[in-house]
């Protein structure tokens, strides 16, 4: 008997005694399998839905070109997003029609405080001659169809369903001790994703009360990942970019994830665009050792955020 | 709304049943660990069962549950997640009929994704190298190659651990 064949039989044998140990193991069962299920139809009749209502509310716009759209309104008191998230923050109130800071900065940035940044390379302010922000209310329709970013020349496998229940890609930092806090407290979040070759393309969308304080959330996003790029033994970020060519300024974030087991290191990139009071974070996390080439997997990122960021701005 | 079908969910009820721990040693022969193997599982079996009457056509239902399950648990995106937020490691929690097997779960770990995904399939899923090659979209020579490379590193491992 060969050393291959040897190996083989003995792996074949330990295998076959874990998968005899599986059948003494208990099961979540059935039950929890409707459970997710029910969950999962849940979650598309909401999206089907909401769906239904965009095609009719752009028929409406259609028929009425002067009609207001429901869905970019003016700024004011009381204004809220349609849904609401718990903060595990407490940020420091910011005016929703706070004119935005145009000038540099050289303090850093925490909570909501005003926009930072010496270098040309930092995110630029809200145009100063825009006297209100716009504000947009998030839904399920706020997320990028599966059409738009496939004409924007991204493959997709299948379409996942929301994920309303997990967090943003990026975890906290520093001295945040959940993602609300590290995101600044939006007032609403919606995501989704989809599968892609080797991994998956996933979106966060949150929104704020205004355009400052979701510009200053992504200040704070920017210097906290300088600050504190160590996350922990397995985890490192870095920004990589920083700019205006998508929506109204953009960061690139690339989160170094070790396995802990054989060193190998998956890169996950994350582009987190902001349009008027909303960001668009676009997550890439494919693993290596299925999708192959993962090179162009940063570009993939501000692709897929580009995308959502026109899919918001088209409704 | 789709009326209940007794029959279909009969039909998907038993599948679950006979395949579900099989799945689950598998996918946590791959990932390492149990909590995660057994989550994405249960995830896959939901979106089976949402699409169960195509599912149930597929010449081996059984391998589109493993594919997606293992999808979804190895998103480093989860998995970063978790090592951040909290979670079982590795290796913890893993009901007692497996505890024997942590150390050869572990030396899977140490292999290259590929490599380990062929020889769970091939010494565990008793799958022929041609259904592997067909289930991971590559030529026969590639998964032999991953076989031969993965038994190769697993002689060494084994020798290193005897208690593996």
């Amino acid at each position: 008997m060969s050393d291959a064949d040897r190996v083989g039989d003995e792996l074949h044998s330990r295998l076959r005694g874990l998968s005899r140990g599986a059948e003494q193991t208990p099961t979540p069962g059935m039950a929890d399998v409707h459970r997710r299920q029910a969950r999962r139809q849940r979650n598309t009749m909401l999206a089907t839905a909401v769906a239904v209502v965009g095609v009719v509310g752009a028929a409406t716009l259609v028929l009425q070109p002067l009609g207001e759209d429901p869905r970019v309104q003016p700024a004011g008191p009381g204004l809220t997003a349609s849904r609401t998230v718990e903060s595990g923050s407490t940020t420091t109130p910011a005016s929703s029609t706070a004119p935005p800071s145009t000038t540099p900065s050289t303090s850093t940035s925490t909570g909501t405080s005003p926009p930072t940044g010496t270098s040309t390379s930092s995110a630029p302010p809200v145009d100063p001659e825009v006297p209100e922000d716009q504000i947009y209310a998030l839904d399920l329709g706020s997320l990028v169809l599966a059409d738009e970013l496939t004409n924007a020349g991204i493959s997709l496998q299948s379409a996942q369903q929301g994920d309303a229940d997990g967090q943003p890609t990026l975890p906290p930092m520093c001295t945040a001790s959940s993602w609300q806090e590290q995101h600044s407290g939006p007032s609403d979040r919606v995501s989704g994703g989809y599968v892609i070759d080797g991994g998956e393309l996933v979106f966060d969308l949150l929104a704020y009360p205004s355009a400052f304080e979701a510009n200053a959330a992504l200040v704070k996003l920017k210097e906290d990942a300088r600050a504190c790029p160590v996350l922990n033994e397995f985890l490192a970020v870095e920004v990589t970019a920083v700019g205006s060519a998508i929506g109204d300024e953009f960061v690139v974030f690339a989160l170094d994830a070790e396995s802990g087991e054989d060193g190998s290191v998956e890169r996950i990139w994350v582009t987190i665009a902001r349009v008027e009071n909303v960001l668009v974070a676009a997550t890439v996390d494919r693993d290596p050792g299925f999708a192959g080439d993962t090179s162009g997997d940063e570009q993939l990122s501000r692709t897929a955020a580009q995308a959502n960021v026109d899919h918001l701005l088209a409704e | 709304m789709a009326r209940a079908d007794p029959l279909r969910d009969r039909d998907f009820s038993e599948f679950y049943a006979a395949t579900n721990r099989q799945a689950t040693a598998q996918v946590f022969a791959m990932v390492g660990n149990w909590h995660e193997a057994q989550e994405a599982v249960q995830e896959a079996y939901a979106r089976a069962l949402g699409k169960w009457d195509k599912v149930s056509t597929y010449d081996e239902p059984l391998a589109w549950i493993r594919t997606v399950a293992y999808r979804i648990s190895v998103s480093r995106w989860r998995k970063a997640r978790r090592l951040v937020f909290g979670g079982p490691e590795d290796g913890e929690g893993v009901p007692a009929p497996l505890e024997n097997h942590v150390a050869l779960v572990s030396a899977l770990q140490q292999l290259p994704a590929a490599q380990r995904e062929a020889l769970v399939l091939h010494y565990l899923g008793d799958l022929p190298i041609a259904q592997i090659a067909a289930q991971l979209g590559v030529p026969e020579g590639t998964v032999k190659a991953r076989l031969s490379r993965g038994r190769t590193a697993m002689a060494s491992l084994i020798r290193e651990d005897d208690s593996v």
